[in-house]
């Protein structure tokens, strides 16, 4: 069953240069693409190939220029912005190398935020922050504030706001980029256990080729376009291998 | 869309169907040689006769066309006949019908054009109920189309709002975590919001102290002239224009910066899915609350402005003033005034707004502004630029707002182009880019709001040191009032008042003196406005014409060294305008014809005028009159501000010859001096003399028959302190926007100053060379404005005092005064540059650490 979808996407920029004169940088050209539901993408290529637009366009953050973008079967073209920000809400958790915290709020806030913003009630919201911070080891935390804790830590109370709400799909962008090593694996330890338990699907952009190999799949992107697919099905143990090379190659 | 097939008005067309065939077969149709016949008698006559041909008498080709033409009808009454029996077979064939009554139609015309017989009445009647069936069948057809299509429309937006309640469907209240969230949000950023309630303080502090003023001011002296710009309301109508002006353009910058400093919060609840309804909640919530605070406090502190002036202007000029009690009208009159601040600042960022309100904007990273690029638009703008510029100086005539906005906007020009043209300039060699690139960043991504911020800076500078200062100064320096007028009373005497003037030498001990004069009127006076020409009425100006011999004799009366001859000629005129230092130089008259502006002096010269002798209504004739020279000086008094009653000095021959030409008024100028114990009954012996005269002073309500020296020293007092209470508040108010604004600007740019300067410690910049360079870039945010407003301060100045014929001593006295404060006003712009630097300093050196 297939969760996402897209059709000849298209994403072009408009840039003006120092000489007044536009010029149009084609960042996505011409994807076709497919997420079943329970899978685990990771997406890589160099910086600048166009791979954080086309994670925005997948979850409607950004509109595409041409092209369709398929969530759950619905033409994400004909959904009003409304519409867009219930599916953002609701059935897609964001993840971001930034991790986008409130600092104003404290965790516990940041991570109910979605749940605020979807009018849920107070009871349910207090048994599920307390359920997934037990979860991910993060509910001694609740009430600092995101400034007073660690990277990973953040990373963590992210992972959590980005699951409050029970989403079918999670986006996550660079979500070791700002990580050592070590925080970095416990995040990715975290994205592995809400796939293979929680039956989310994953879709993660990274540069990092040993993450990029703890997923099912890795699409590699080059150029705007997808370069090639790799299953772990198919190459077994030399899945890390194989994407090493095409990292190095790209 | 489906067509209807419904028949319309079918009885009614078939009724109108049977009732032109009635018509056709049993009413007169045609009259032929005094035979009535219907329109079968009329073909059986004709069939009987063997043709037409043969029915018409021979050559009459009309007869013969309008009986050919008879079988078109007959054939359209025919398929008429055939629509009709469908129409009751309810078979709807608008084909038919329609070719009927075209054919009927071309039948009509024809008869019409050849008459070639009488017709009955069947003819006309026939067409005129197939033209009622036709406009019946249409209107109803149509009508039924237009509601058919509404109901449609109807329906349609029905089913519209019910796909939009479904697709939007969002039941349920918001936790009391959602208020939570906004008021935590709130109380954390409350350093984003205070600059912008700080603003909205000010504006709406100045605008309740502005309110106050005016109603405070209303009674303040006996003549007060709104319609006519000579009253402190004018003054303070165009300095409550210029509070807006300045408020629009602050909020709206200090409004920019708060929206860029709330994007990051906007955007994080665009992506976790917010409403957009409930984003507009938000920011609704966070910046009425902010307009809420602003407005309480501004009104606080103004009520708090107001009371102190108050007390101040009740006391000082010891009761001359009639202060006015403040009431509930003058919070309202603020409230207007600041939510128009609002409605303009939020207009002119409305873009900004749109891009928070949109979900895929709001996620949108910052963008880089735009910089003028084209050379073409550049070279305009800056030629536009020192276009206005050089009108500013080269048409400067007065102190005026006008003015001051031309050389403004040349300044706004000058500033978009310079700044484009010299990034340009840098980019365009690596040498010089890479020399440069340090000072260049904030201009490379906030190039219009730098630019904005520079002009906004420039003018609150130049209002303050050129406009209100020098108005200021003027009231400063301006010689006392007992020193304006030297005569207890002016009077304008008739030959029938030489009794009255008599007995006041006679009876009250008074010393007169006495000078032949006649009474010379302008067509528009000097005291018109603008907002005289919102009115169509604006009264003439009234001038003293006299003699160069009572001119010689005003001055040693006076106590002052014999003037130069003249040397006037016919029709030539010396005018002395009779005022003091803070009030503009005069016009003789505002109709073409009026003086003149001479460019190469800059000074006017007062060409020609206008002028009669008598009232506007006195038969004389209106002639041109040179004026060769003219003065700032009081010999009889400053009677109205220089305005009018200034004197016309002409030749003694020429004054001869007008005397005699005069079509009567008042002939004898009296200058009464008395002793203070008679003033009053003095005062009392002439009144009269106003009730005599009264057309006089129905012409022009400022005009007076005679003027007491007690009632206009009470004028000149009250209105002089009030003005420099005036020019002294908006004076403050924009040095309090110029500190406000150059703060705004650095607090808001800290965040980027100190990522910045981060990155060079990172890089491996000494810390001394950081401290220089933000110095550096600092002050040249500061500095260029106060350099421009001071330079054109400095030559508006001097071309003022120019204009208005300061004398040295006047000049010193300005600088003594004036020219403090504008010292000071510099000190503390510079200190206050200095101080923020200072603390920017600290910051970065505590942020790199």
């Amino acid at each position: 069953m297939c969760i996402l979808k897209t059709e000849h996407l298209i994403r072009n920029y408009t840039m003006t240069g120092a000489s007044a004169q536009t010029s149009t940088i084609h960042v996505l050209k011409d994807i076709d693409f497919e997420v079943k539901k329970g899978e685990f993408v990771a997406i890589m290529g160099k910086s600048g190939c166009g791979k954080s637009t086309f994670l925005k366009l997948l979850g409607m953050i950004e509109r595409p220029t041409a092209g369709a973008i398929y969530f759950d079967g619905m033409d994400t073209e004909e959904l009003w912005k409304d519409e867009l920000a219930d599916i953002r809400r609701r059935r897609i958790g964001f993840v971001f190398q930034d991790f986008y915290l409130l600092d104003s709020l404290n965790v516990r806030n940041n991570i109910l935020l979605p749940m605020i913003l979807d009018k849920a009630d107070s009871q349910v919201m207090k048994d599920k922050v307390a359920e997934l911070a037990g979860r991910f080891g993060i509910d001694h935390l609740l009430l600092k504030a995101p400034y007073e804790l660690s990277g990973g830590e953040k990373q963590r109370a992210a992972i959590c706001r980005a699951l409050i709400n029970d989403p079918e799909l999670i986006l996550a962008d660079e979500p070791t980029g700002n990580l050592d090593s070590r925080s970095g694996q416990i995040v990715m330890d975290a994205l592995k256990e809400i796939n293979e338990d929680m039956h989310k699907t994953i879709i993660m952009v990274t540069h990092d080729p040993y993450f990029a190999s703890l997923s099912k799949r890795v699409v590699l992107l080059k150029d705007g376009k997808i370069l090639d697919t790799l299953l772990r099905q198919e190459l077994g143990e030399g899945f890390y291998q194989k994407v090493f090379e095409y990292t190095t190659k790209l | 869309m489906k067509p209807e097939n419904k028949i319309h008005a079918r009885p009614f067309s078939i009724l109108c169907v049977l009732i032109s065939a009635g018509l056709a077969l049993f009413a007169p149709w045609a009259v032929i040689r005094g035979n009535t016949l219907t329109l079968p008698e009329l073909f059986f006559a004709i069939f009987s006769a063997g043709g037409i041909e043969a029915f018409v008498d021979s050559g009459d080709t009309a007869a013969f066309a309008t009986l050919a033409m008879t079988y078109v009808a007959a054939l359209s009454l025919i398929l008429y006949v055939i629509y009709g029996i469908l129409l009751i077979l309810k078979k709807k064939v608008r084909l038919l019908g329609y070719i009927s009554y075209f054919l009927y139609f071309v039948y009509i015309c024809a008869y019409m054009t050849f008459q070639g017989h009488e017709s009955g009445f069947a003819l006309p009647f026939c067409g005129l109920v197939m033209l009622i069936e036709f406009m019946i069948f249409t209107y109803l057809e149509q009508s039924s189309e237009i509601n058919r299509n509404y109901r449609m429309l109807k329906q349609r937006e029905r089913e519209e709002r019910a796909e939009r309640k479904r697709r939007l469907y969002f039941p349920g209240k918001y936790p009391p975590d959602f208020v939570r969230v906004i008021r935590t949000n709130f109380k954390y950023n409350w350093k984003n919001y205070i600059l912008f309630i700080l603003c909205g303080i000010l504006c709406s502090a100045f605008l309740t102290v502005a309110s106050g003023m005016n109603r405070m001011l209303t009674d303040i002296h006996s003549a007060e002239d709104v319609v006519l710009g000579t009253g402190l309301q004018q003054i303070l109508y165009r300095s409550i224009g210029l509070i807006l002006f300045t408020g629009i353009f602050m909020t709206a910058f200090v409004f920019s910066y708060y929206i860029k400093s709330r994007m990051s919060d906007y955007r994080m609840f665009s992506v976790l899915g917010i409403r957009s309804a409930t984003l507009s909640f938000m920011i609704m919530a966070e910046y009425v609350t902010s307009l809420l605070i602003s407005l309480a406090c501004g009104m606080i502190l103004g009520t708090a402005g107001l009371f102190g002036l108050r007390f101040i202007l009740a006391k000082e000029p010891d009761g001359y003033a009639v202060i006015s009690s403040l009431g509930p009208d003058v919070y309202i009159i603020a409230i207007i005034a600041y939510c128009i601040i609002l409605l303009f600042a939020t207009a002119i960022n409305y873009e900004s707004y749109l891009q928070i309100r949109n979900a895929f904007g709001a996620i949108r990273s910052v963008q880089k502004e735009k910089i003028p690029q084209k050379w073409r638009w550049l070279i305009l703008l800056t030629l536009l630029g020192v276009d206005l510029i050089h009108s500013s100086i080269t048409g400067y005539e007065e102190v005026s707002i006008l003015n001051a906005v031309l050389f403004l906007l040349g300044i706004y020009c000058l500033l978009n182009s310079l700044a484009s043209l010299l990034l340009k300039w840098t980019s365009a060699s690596d040498r010089r880019y890479f020399k440069q690139v340090l000072p260049q960043i904030p201009w490379q991504y906030r190039f219009r709001k730098n630019v904005r911020y520079l002009f906004l800076l420039t003018a609150a500078h130049f209002f303050a040191l050129n406009l209100y200062l020098f108005n200021l100064g003027s009231n400063l320096i301006a010689a006392p009032a007992e020193d304006l007028l030297p005569y207890d009373f002016v009077v304008m005497a008739y030959q029938d008042d030489q009794d009255t003037i008599d007995r006041l030498s006679a009876e009250y001990e008074a010393d007169v003196l006495e000078y032949p004069m006649v009474r010379m009127t302008v067509p528009s006076g000097t005291s018109w406005d603008f907002m005289a020409s919102i009115v169509t009425y604006a009264p003439p100006g009234q001038y003293v014409g006299i003699s160069e011999s009572t001119y010689r004799d005003l001055y040693k009366a006076h106590g002052l060294a014999e003037p130069d001859d003249l040397d006037l000629g016919d029709h030539e005129i010396h005018a002395v305008i009779q005022q003091d230092s803070s009030f503009a130089r005069r016009k003789l008259d505002m109709t073409s014809g009026a003086s003149m502006q001479d460019p190469s002096v800059n000074r006017a010269s007062y060409d020609s005028v206008n002028m009669k002798l008598g009232r506007p209504q006195d038969p004389s004739d209106w002639e041109s009159w040179s004026v060769k020279s003219y003065e700032i000086s009081i010999l009889t008094g400053m009677l109205q501000r220089g305005a009018q009653e200034n004197l016309m000095v002409l030749s003694d021959e020429m004054f001869r010859q007008c005397a005699e030409a005069s079509p009567g008024g008042p002939s004898s100028l009296c200058l009464v001096t008395c002793a203070p114990e008679n003033y009053s009954r003095i005062d009392q012996a002439l009144l009269p003399l106003r009730t005599t005269h009264a057309d006089d002073e129905q012409v022009d309500m400022d005009i007076r028959v005679y003027y007491g020296k007690n009632q206009l020293v009470n004028d000149i007092i009250s209105e002089r302190y009030s003005k420099i209470a005036l020019y002294g508040f908006v004076f403050l108010m924009f040095t309090t926007c110029a500190l406000f604004l150059a703060y705004v600007k650095f607090s808001y740019d800290t965040e980027d100053i100190l990522n910045r300067y981060r990155l060079f410690s990172f890089t491996g910049m000494p810390e001394k060379e950081q401290m220089r360079t933000i110095g550096k870039e600092m002050w040249g945010f500061t500095l260029p404005p106060l350099i421009i407003s001071v330079a054109g301060a400095v030559l508006f100045h001097i071309l003022t005092f120019d204009i208005r014929m300061y004398s040295t001593g006047q000049i010193r006295d300005y600088l003594a005064s004036a020219g403090v404060i504008g010292l000071l006003y510099l000190i503390l712009q510079l200190l206050w540059t200095g101080w923020l630097v200072h603390q920017m300093r600290k910051k970065i050196r505590k942020n790199n650490r």
